[in-house]
């Protein structure tokens, strides 16, 4: 990791409420430090927080909070890199999902050249959920990069992901065809 | 080049009908072609669209997002047809007894006019969250994100509605195409 | 091509029923131009009117769609199917992850709740009886750092 190894203790720039009333101390000032960071470092502090929460509301240790909100950091660092310093916060939390989903940096930045004047948030939202989902990354990377390069608009990314994610008759299935469950029945659960 | 769909939103909000006719004849063979499978009815549909497109003009202030403009003139006109279609007495039912008599005395069936009539009877004998879902999201190629934001229904729900529409359709019309 | 999304809709004979529905003309139809008719004649009526208070009334209706600080969200409906359960949750980066924020309310095993959002990405899961996570079956699923399963959802302008 990156950001804090070696550096003295940054001073706290602020506390945030919500971490101290719901995490343990120990846990609530790390975390509160990781959130100063990336203030400092003008990424978004949100997702962090958000992130710390969910750990706690799901009963998770301490450790496992911190490596979570950790890579998330980073990876809006990377993102950060990949898009630009002009990246808006949506786009650097849906290129920090698509870098946890597989996607590399370089094709992150491949977007951005292609996509130079428009928001990224829902091009790189539905790269993170296709590959998410399963979709081989070769069949997903092309056809987000072929519309990008057409100039496709959101709503077309949202139909990309609907043809190709995890009900979509566009999405490879493995022979034989998985077996139909009935109208209304959720999908099973994934392993 | 011509005007966005915001810039026209902008000049109708200032009271330029002109605009407003530009706007809408941009978007009426979506408008026509909906409101027309939804009714089933080409007086019905004339109507709703026609009721449709003065609410919209004298309520044009209430569009908060112009550049979705036509979004939400398809919120307006799916409202006033959902609203005659409940207003109206039931014309076509399911009726086993009805189906099974179509299908022994039906005509011949491989002519594209009768092909298109039988569409049309299936369509309107689909329920009407069924046939609307089917619709915009086959017919209108809208996405799910797209229909849940208009109609207000969950994705999960427009999913089931969308399949149980097909598994209809197929049934009603397994006998009369000829692929 | 004829592009049918799900799998379980896929037929040939569902693929020619959509070909035909997108491509066939649908009867002439006036609307369009019997509207613009009635809202001429509307508006010549008006002119008829007391012009000064229509204006007036435009003006005030034009500014309180101007004033700052409206941040502006989608209605998203939240679903679920649990007959079984005596409580449901929707628990998300957009309620602080809270399990009492956003309760769903049941109707013969289906459960719903309709929150308002603003555009942006959003984890979140269902929290079943206050002990069971589940994902939601309609949404795309999110990366999983708790070992429970979360689904994402995007929304968009």
């Amino acid at each position: 990791m990156l950001i804090l190894l070696g550096a003295p203790s940054p001073p706290l720039l602020g506390q945030e409420a919500r971490l101290a009333a719901r995490l343990p101390h120990g846990t609530a000032v790390e975390v509160q430090r990781l959130v100063d960071s990336a203030a400092r470092l003008r990424l978004p502090t949100e997702p962090l927080i958000q992130k710390a929460l969910e750990g706690e509301s799901k009963g998770a240790d301490s450790s496992r909070i911190m490596v979570a909100v950790g890579g998330l950091l980073a990876r809006m660092d990377t993102a950060r890199q990949a898009l630009g310093n002009e990246a808006s916060e949506a786009e650097l939390v849906a290129g920090a999902a698509a870098l946890r989903a597989g996607a590399d940096p370089g094709s992150v930045h491949t977007l951005r050249t292609l996509r130079p004047n428009r928001s990224l948030f829902v091009p790189l939202s539905v790269l993170a959920d296709l590959l998410s989902d399963g979709v081989p990354a070769s069949q997903v990377w092309s056809s987000v990069r072929d519309m990008a390069s057409n100039g496709a608009s959101d709503a077309q990314f949202l139909r990309l992901r609907d043809r190709l994610g995890r009900d979509g008759a566009d999405r490879p299935r493995p022979l034989p065809p998985a077996p139909e469950h009935a109208p209304g029945e959720a999908s099973p659960e994934r392993p | 080049m011509s005007a966005s769909d915001a810039e026209l939103v902008g000049r109708v909000r200032g009271g330029d009908l002109t605009a407003y006719a530009e706007l809408v004849t941009r978007h009426r063979q979506r408008l026509e072609r909906l409101a027309y499978h939804l009714l089933g009815d080409a007086a019905d549909a004339e109507d709703a669209l026609q009721d449709a497109l003065m609410r919209a003009y004298r309520s044009i202030s209430q569009c908060r997002h112009p550049e979705r403009f036509q979004a939400w003139l398809l919120s307006i006109l799916m409202n006033r047809c959902r609203t005659r279609l409940a207003r109206r007495d039931a014309v076509v039912r399911d009726s086993p007894a009805r189906d099974a008599l179509e299908r022994a005395g039906g005509p011949d069936l491989s002519e594209a006019g009768l092909w298109r009539e039988e569409i049309d009877r299936a369509l309107s004998r689909l329920a009407p969250d069924q046939r609307e879902a089917f619709l915009l999201k086959h017919v209108e190629e809208l996405s799910y994100e797209e229909i849940a934001a208009l109609t207000g229904a969950s994705i999960s729900a427009l999913k089931m509605r969308v399949n149980r529409a097909c598994e209809r359709l197929r049934d009603l019309l397994k006998d009369v195409y000829h692929g | 091509m004829v592009d049918v999304d799900d799998d379980r809709d896929s037929s040939p004979l569902l693929e020619a029923l959509v070909r035909e529905l997108r491509s066939a003309r649908v009867p002439e139809s006036r609307a369009v131009e019997a509207a613009l008719a009635g809202l001429a004649r509307d508006r010549r009526w008006r002119r008829w009117a007391i012009a000064s208070a229509v204006v007036a009334a435009a003006l005030v209706l034009g500014l309180s769609l101007r004033l700052p600080g409206r941040r502006e969200t989608l209605p998203i409906r939240f679903e679920l199917r649990a007959p079984g359960s005596r409580a449901v949750a929707v628990v998300g980066d957009f309620n602080d992850w809270n399990p009492a924020a956003d309760p769903l309310t049941d109707l013969d095993g289906e459960w719903s709740v309709t929150l308002r959002l603003r555009p942006g990405r959003y984890r979140y899961a269902y929290l079943l009886d206050g002990r069971h996570w589940a994902p939601d079956a309609a949404t795309p699923r999110a990366d999983n750092d708790f070992n429970t399963p979360t689904s994402v959802i995007t929304v968009a302008n």
